[in-house]
């Protein structure tokens, strides 16, 4: 090529590459939407979860988008208390379903024993060692005994059908089920349930709700709870009430009997915050485990918690 | 075919054609696109203007007191009349024409007829500037962005507005050589302030881009009127037809104008998820336009695009060293750079709220299309000198070759778009699984339940009731009426009492999910709608109706 050639060459090379550009855009779309999971790939693979899964198994979406597709598949098998779960305490085994190959946090440091590709879906099975659950007390919470303090008199919040209350939607917040503990309380929102609530990070949280109702406290005792080596309490408020930082703290209280063993404080902004409380020392023993709820200001304090007692120490 | 400047009949039959043509793919596509939220308001208020034009045709003086106009035209007077005033003129004839087969047509037909007439004017509008060859190609290349295609659709206003600040701009551009074109200059303005605030800067562009031509002629010693001309036509008819178009302020109007504008200036501020993060307050981040103008414009379009900037500003700097012969006297490029950059600025701005999407700054798009224009009109010379042997044997072919080379990722993406403009991204974002997987605004307003007729249809053969989260009921209700779904097929607010449950997927709709996780002591849907694989809707069955079904169906046997 001589120099002019080459330097004609050179200066029509970025008039070149723009005649490539629609080529290469629309490939990419193409390969982008081959690769798609059809509907066949994602019953083929929840049956094949399905076929081999057992207690004690979670099972996760990634990325974290697709986790309707996997809720769907995989129906009941993802309960309430696995969708809303805090970490992976509980589980033996992790199932990730994933439509791009990602993997989910859960799995991060861990070498999968199962890998299998159902078209656009990739399984991947992986053990768990994380500390077992002896008590989820908000499973167990339909056998609490629940009371509002007014004027310093503990006033019981009755246990039952309510009937359906907020009937949902955006900025409603977190909606009563019909099952709840209801108290006598006129302002309607004391009442006491498990539910599901998402927290300062739009992340589900199944927590026992348990708005406080002023400077006196609401409480709940769930009776004859087996002590392990540790009971773990995550909590937080729905995220449109935390997330303008403008709330009064929430003051939760947890005592065994009459014994406070521990006390969180939450402030706007902390999100779902773990409080971990060592209770080796009582292990073995059955104790009424209380939950009280405070706050200066109850204005817009919908607050929700979780608890379990854990056999032992290890990863969430 | 350099035709640069002329503007023939040819190019008017172009245009028109264009013009004819994507109405006609609006009309075709348009019921697959259930209505949106904003659309259920703007049909409410057409119809209540509507009963006001008949009574003012019946009885005019009733019509005019202030009892009957506040009552009309109280309804969404946040926004201007005119185009409402459209959708009502056009539902009126339609009712005693039965021009269209849909309930919703003739108010959403105001948009399409906008988005047709855009095409037209940016055609003409670039074949001025540029010549056919790039008029022509902007039109298109406008035609084919996959989200002001969703919005073509729809009885809103960022179509309108984008026709109308696009036409204020061409009349100003016509202004500065007639003074004919300064009061149709001051017309359009008047238009496009009773259409929607996006107006409000155009002054503000038009004035900076006077001054320098202004200055640019004198530094060059040519003669150019300082007198401004177009401004004078703005300030005299501008207020004139934004207050004579809008009965609202014909009484109270100083308070009413106020309230207007107080309005939009101190706006809500809704959500928007932007890099996995929902922004709900400002700060919002400055770089939401530029980014999602990457992620949702056709990746070979906004390079052209950029390829004509830089030669338009090449040869304005140029220009600016040594004013020389054949020098656009009037630097188009620098108003068409001013009408591209300005809604984009402001949207940067980390106080304006961002939760319209690309809507707000659509007014940018017609001029990065003739951008887009000018630089494959370079392209093609340059491939042309290129490939002259190949050019030669295709002759006449060789253009429009290369025009649907160039368009055709474009053509492919806002086909495949449709009807998930709205959840649409492109390349640069990985396309839709990649822009899922950045956290980015999967929709909005409640549209997609429109892709759901066919659940309902199936699983609600004998009706039921429908929580339909953040589509209104006025739109939910018009599938009905447009009868893309049995009319005992009914919305509710109420989840626990609802036979199936939707939630949009939005980051912030989180909580609507888990309202019916709760209410229904279950987290499994029935059925996921999905765009490319990134679910989109989830409908979820009452446990209540699934135990009715089930003892229904134990009866049977």
């Amino acid at each position: 090529m001589t120099a002019p050639g080459r330097s004609r060459f050179l200066s029509a090379l970025p008039w070149l590459a723009l005649l490539i550009f629609p080529v290469v855009e629309v490939g990419a779309h193409a390969f982008t939407r081959a690769a798609v999971p059809t509907e066949h790939d994602w019953r083929v693979a929840a049956d094949f979860v399905g076929e081999r899964s057992s207690e004690g198994d979670l099972f996760v979406a990634a990325p974290d988008w697709a986790d309707p597709l996997v809720r769907q598949y995989l129906g009941d098998r993802i309960d309430l208390p696995m969708a809303g779960r805090t970490g992976v305490a509980g589980y033996r085994r992790l199932w990730s379903l994933s439509p791009r190959g990602a993997r989910p946090p859960e799995a991060a440091g861990r070498t999968p024993e199962l890998s299998e590709d159902f078209g656009g879906v990739r399984v991947e099975r992986f053990a768990l060692d994380a500390p077992r659950v002896l008590h989820d007390l908000v499973e167990h919470v339909a056998d609490a005994r629940v009371t509002q303090i007014v004027g310093g008199k503990p006033r019981p919040c009755e246990y039952g059908m309510h009937g359906p209350g907020r009937r949902g939607g955006l900025g409603y917040g977190v909606v009563p089920p019909a099952r709840r503990f209801q108290c006598p309380d006129r302002r309607g929102f004391v009442w006491v349930a498990p539910v599901i609530m998402e927290d300062l990070e739009l992340q589900p949280r199944r927590c026992v709700y348990q708005h406080p109702a002023g400077g006196e406290p609401v409480r709940v005792t769930v009776p004859d709870v087996p002590v392990g080596k540790r009971l773990e309490v995550h909590a937080g408020l729905y995220y449109e009430h935390e997330r303008m930082l403008d709330g009064a703290p929430v003051k939760l209280v947890v005592r065994f009997g009459d014994e406070q063993v521990g006390e969180m404080i939450h402030r706007d902004g902390e999100g779902w915050r773990a409080l971990t409380i060592d209770t080796a020392k009582r292990a073995g023993e059955r104790v009424d485990v209380s939950f009280e709820t405070t706050s200066a200001r109850s204005h817009k304090r919908i607050f929700c918690w979780s608890a379990r007692i854990l056999s032992a120490g290890g990863p969430q | 075919m350099s035709t640069k400047g002329r503007v023939t009949r040819l190019d008017h039959a172009i245009g028109a054609g264009l013009c004819l043509l994507y109405v006609a793919v609006l009309l075709y596509t348009a019921p697959a696109i259930g209505l949106s939220r904003d659309e259920g308001t703007y049909v409410v208020a057409g119809k209540a203007y509507a009963g006001w034009f008949e009574q003012l045709a019946k009885d005019p003086s009733a019509a005019l007191t202030r009892a009957s106009i506040d009552a009309a035209w109280k309804v969404n007077h946040e926004h201007p009349s005119l185009v409402k005033s459209l959708f009502a003129l056009s539902y009126m004839v339609d009712d005693k024409l039965g021009i269209f087969t849909r309930e919703s047509l003739p108010f959403r037909f105001v948009g399409m007829l906008s988005a047709g007439l855009l095409l037209w004017l940016i055609h003409i509008f670039g074949t001025r500037l540029h010549g056919r060859r790039a008029g022509l190609f902007a039109a298109l290349a406008y035609a084919l962005l996959p989200r002001p295609f969703y919005h073509a659709h729809l009885d809103c206003f960022d179509v309108p507005i984008t026709l109308a600040v696009t036409a204020v701009t061409y009349a100003y551009f016509r202004s500065l050589s007639s003074r004919r074109w300064a009061w149709l200059c001051g017309a359009c303005f008047g238009l496009a302030l009773a259409t929607k605030h996006n107006s409000w800067i155009l002054p503000g562009i038009f004035a900076i881009h006077f001054a320098y031509v202004w200055l640019s002629a004198r530094r060059a010693g040519e003669r150019f009127s300082p007198v401004p001309h177009w401004l004078i036509a703005m300030v005299a008819l501008g207020p004139a037809i934004f207050i004579g178009s809008w009965p609202w302020l014909w009484h109270g109007t100083l308070g009413r104008i106020g309230r207007y504008a107080a309005f939009h200036l101190e706006h809500d501020y809704y959500n928007m998820a932007y890099f996995g993060e929902n922004h709900f307050l400002p700060p919002f981040p400055i770089g939401f336009p530029w980014v999602m103008t990457l992620y949702t414009v056709p990746i070979t379009t906004l390079l052209l695009a950029v390829v004509g900037l830089v030669l338009a500003g090449r040869r304005e700097l140029a220009d600016l060293r040594v004013p020389g012969p054949g020098r656009d006297h009037h630097h188009a490029a620098i108003l068409l750079v001013g009408c591209l950059l300005a809604p984009m600025l402001l949207i940067s701005m980390p106080w304006t709220p961002i939760f319209g999407g690309t809507k707000h700054w659509f007014t940018a798009y017609p001029f990065m299309a003739i951008f887009a224009g000018v630089g494959f009109d370079r392209a093609l010379q340059v491939w042309g000198d290129l490939f002259e042997r190949v050019a030669g044997a295709m002759k006449r072919a060789f253009a429009p070759a290369l025009g649907v080379l160039m368009l055709l990722p474009a053509l492919v993406e806002t086909a495949h778009s449709h009807p998930f403009g709205l959840s649409h991204y492109g390349m640069a974002a990985g396309f839709v699984p990649g822009s899922a997987d950045r956290g980015m605004n999967r929709q909005f307003w409640g549209f997609t339940t429109g892709s759901l007729v066919d659940f309902f249809y199936e699983h609600l053969p004998e009706g039921g009731r429908v929580y339909v989260c953040d589509m209104t009921h006025a739109s939910f209700r018009m599938l009905g009426r447009d009868g893309l779904l049995p009319l005992n097929i009914r919305p509710t607010y109420d989840i626990a009492r609802a036979d199936y449950a939707i939630v949009h997927h939005e980051h912030h709709f989180a909580e609507v999910d888990h309202q019916i996780w709760t209410l229904f002591s279950s987290a499994a849907p029935v059925h996921v709608l999905t765009y490319d694989g990134v679910p989109i809707v989830s409908v979820y069955e009452n446990p209540r109706r699934r135990a009715r079904k089930s003892r229904a169906a134990g009866s049977a046997h």
